[in-house]
């Protein structure tokens, strides 16, 4: 079975858990529920052609699996502990070091670079949105 | 109108408007350069301001911030893929790729020559057509608009992908987004699963930086790795050429995209006359009429210089006609012209057709001044682009990490709200997986644009009929626009069964 046929099934299987499960509990009558039944029928009757489409195999690109674990994954968790710092340690505290740990996870080793970098951008940041604009950025317990 | 008109001129030749005028053009041209920082954010800080000045060099302030924002929003749009405006997410699409190519200069050029051209031009329909545009887009009610909308989400998932089937998905993905928050007629919350911030739905700039900057630095970051574990010495820098050539726009390119630039003033002037419909629409119908018309359609997506220019015209000629309905009847056709209806208020002015009786040559003095902002734009953003190309000569990791950091704060400005950058990150999550399975995620945007507007159109009409549904056929261009739709879709059906049928014979 193709690629494409495989993604029909994905888009018949989340459009029944959209109609039997997810709009019934986040939908309080009918009238609510109306538009997005009718929106889920846009994901499933194109699912339901793509099932018996007679078309060229279309290979999704997962190929690239040693790549995703070894740069997007880290990035990925990278980011997102830097926006869970954010509460904590403020926006400028963890945005700098997420910067600098970026940096380092994308090769950058010159230790000038790795400084600087972070401290014009968040520097400039500061100066156009905290200082200018008046704009409050997260604060943190440091900064 | 004449006599107006020689009475208006003699009041726009003060210094103060000048001033103000060209305050306003590089103060929003900064804002809407900004990603999260739009052109209405740019009027509310400001809006304060015009109590202290006259009626005219306010709201000449006023329009010239709007106007500065909308180029703005497209400087990191073409540099970065992220787009600074809602407005110019669909210069991304060919911005974007040319400034890949070494050619960001030239992208920016194409994008400031066709706003400055557009604008003049939908300015000068709003001068000379005002009155009688106004009179037909009466004509429009809630029937006709959702009708119209329901038509072009129709067109644009057929039209604007390779796989029409994909362009639908993409499209019904968009609108069940549009779906999350409080109901449009009960108030009681949907698919906000437990979130107090959902109520009010998903804001537009989470979702277009999540979908369009986020993901993107994904997919570029694999491909550098790809580049690299391949044994091609990945390119560090990204590419940024000094001829003149690619930094500026030849006599041959400018040729090329004046017929694109003059059909996409047409369309965003059109849509600009009709309340509520918005730049972001304009600026797409433009790009895909003018991929459609193209002799390479093929190029666009890829760095098209048409492309940079039909979204740019797009959304600048909505403009100029948007402000038809404020001056004639009163009526604000986007948030940045209700902003604006703020300030003729400040100033004890009350827009209708009353006001265009009694005060015509201080509104045709804001016409003309609308006209002066235009060349402060285009000045302005000149002197903005000799500094911004440089941008794009910074090495590819410091480039991923600048734009992490710019994704949280273009989400974060908004509404001030660490929330929507959770849903930022959510998006960019689904955004890279959507890439993966080739969906458009700009028609996904679009869809999630259009798709509060329609629900919101067809309850309106339901009410309006007391539930009868036949209202669509009843109304003459209501009905005309659906049997567009129906046709549409059965010509896409035609099309693929008819090549199915004849591969088995």
């Amino acid at each position: 079975m193709n690629q494409e046929r495989w993604f029909g099934i994905s888009l018949l299987i989340i459009s029944a858990l959209l109609w039997f499960w997810i709009i019934p509990e986040q939908t309080e009558g009918s009238k609510e529920a109306f538009a997005p039944r009718l929106i889920v029928l846009f994901i499933a009757l194109p699912g339901l052609f793509m099932l018996f489409k007679n078309s060229a195999p279309v290979q999704a690109d997962f190929s690239g699996i040693r790549i995703f674990l070894t740069i997007t994954l880290p990035t990925i968790a990278l980011f997102l502990m830097f926006l869970l710092a954010v509460n904590y340690f403020g926006f400028f505290t963890s945005g700098f070091v997420f910067a600098i740990c970026a940096l380092l996870l994308y090769g950058e080793r010159r230790w000038t670079f790795l400084l600087f970098l972070p401290l014009g951008l968040f520097g400039l940041i500061w100066l156009v949105i905290v200082a200018w604009l008046k704009f409050p950025l997260p604060e943190g317990v440091f900064f | 109108m004449l006599e107006n008109l020689a009475e208006s001129i003699s009041l726009v030749f003060d210094m103060q408007n000048f001033i103000w005028a060209l305050f306003g053009v590089t103060f929003g041209m900064i804002m809407g350069a900004i990603p999260g920082l739009s052109d209405t954010m740019a009027i509310v800080l400001l809006l304060p301001f015009t109590y202290y000045l006259g009626p005219i060099p306010g709201i000449a302030m006023l329009m010239g911030l709007s106007k500065g924002a909308n180029f703005g929003g497209s400087i990191p749009a073409i540099l970065f893929n992220i787009p600074g405006t809602p407005q110019s997410m669909i210069t991304t699409f060919d911005g974007y790729p040319l400034t890949q190519q070494g050619k960001g200069g030239k992208a920016l050029q194409a994008a400031l020559v066709s706003s400055v051209i557009a604008d003049t031009a939908s300015d000068l329909v709003l001068i000379f057509l005002a009155a009688p545009v106004a009179a037909v887009a009466l004509l429009i009610g809630p029937p006709e608009y959702s009708m119209i909308i329901l038509f072009s989400l129709v067109i644009i998932s057929l039209a604007a992908t390779k796989n029409p089937l994909k362009g639908f998905v993409s499209t019904g993905f968009g609108l069940l987004l549009a779906t999350i928050g409080c109901d449009p007629e009960t108030g009681t919350p949907r698919f906000t699963f437990g979130f107090v911030e959902l109520a009010d739905g998903v804001s537009i700039m989470p979702l277009a930086i999540g979908l369009l900057a986020m993901s993107e630095v994904f997919i570029q970051l694999e491909r550098w790795l790809k580049e690299k574990s391949g044994g091609r010495q990945p390119e560090n820098i990204q590419k940024i050429s000094k001829t003149r050539a690619d930094n500026y726009l030849t006599k041959e390119e400018f040729k090329r995209c004046l017929p694109v630039i003059g059909r996409s003033t047409i369309i965003g002037s059109l849509v600009g006359i009709v309340p509520g419909i918005g730049t972001t629409v304009g600026a797409y119908l433009s790009y895909i009429w003018s991929r459609k018309k193209s002799p390479h359609p093929q190029l666009f997506g890829k760095g098209a210089i048409e492309g940079v220019a039909a979204s740019e015209a797009g959304n600048n000629a909505v403009n100029g006609p948007n402000l038809v309905p404020l001056v004639t009847l009163g009526i604000p056709g986007n948030l940045a012209a209700a902003l604006i209806l703020g300030g003729f208020m400040i100033k004890g002015l009350t827009p209708g057709p009353q006001f265009m009786q009694s005060s015509a040559p201080l509104l045709y003095a804001l016409f003309l001044v609308l006209l002066l902002s235009n060349f402060y734009t285009f000045i302005v953003g000149e002197v903005f682009i000799v500094f911004a190309r440089k941008l794009t000569g910074i090495s590819k990791p410091a480039l991923f990490t600048c734009v992490l950091v710019f994704c949280v704060i273009g989400s974060y400005v908004n509404k001030a709200s660490m929330f929507d950058v959770g849903l930022m990150f959510v998006f960019g999550l689904f955004g890279y997986l959507a890439n993966k399975f080739r969906l458009s995620l700009p028609v996904l945007i679009v869809a999630f644009f259009l798709g509060s507007m329609l629900e919101h159109k067809i309850r309106q009409t339901l009410t309006i009929s007391r539930g009868d549904w036949s209202i669509f056929f009843t109304h003459p261009i209501s009905c005309l626009f659906l049997i567009l739709t129906i046709l549409a879709i059965l010509y896409y059906l035609y099309k693929t069964f008819h090549k199915n049928f004849r591969k088995v014979m």
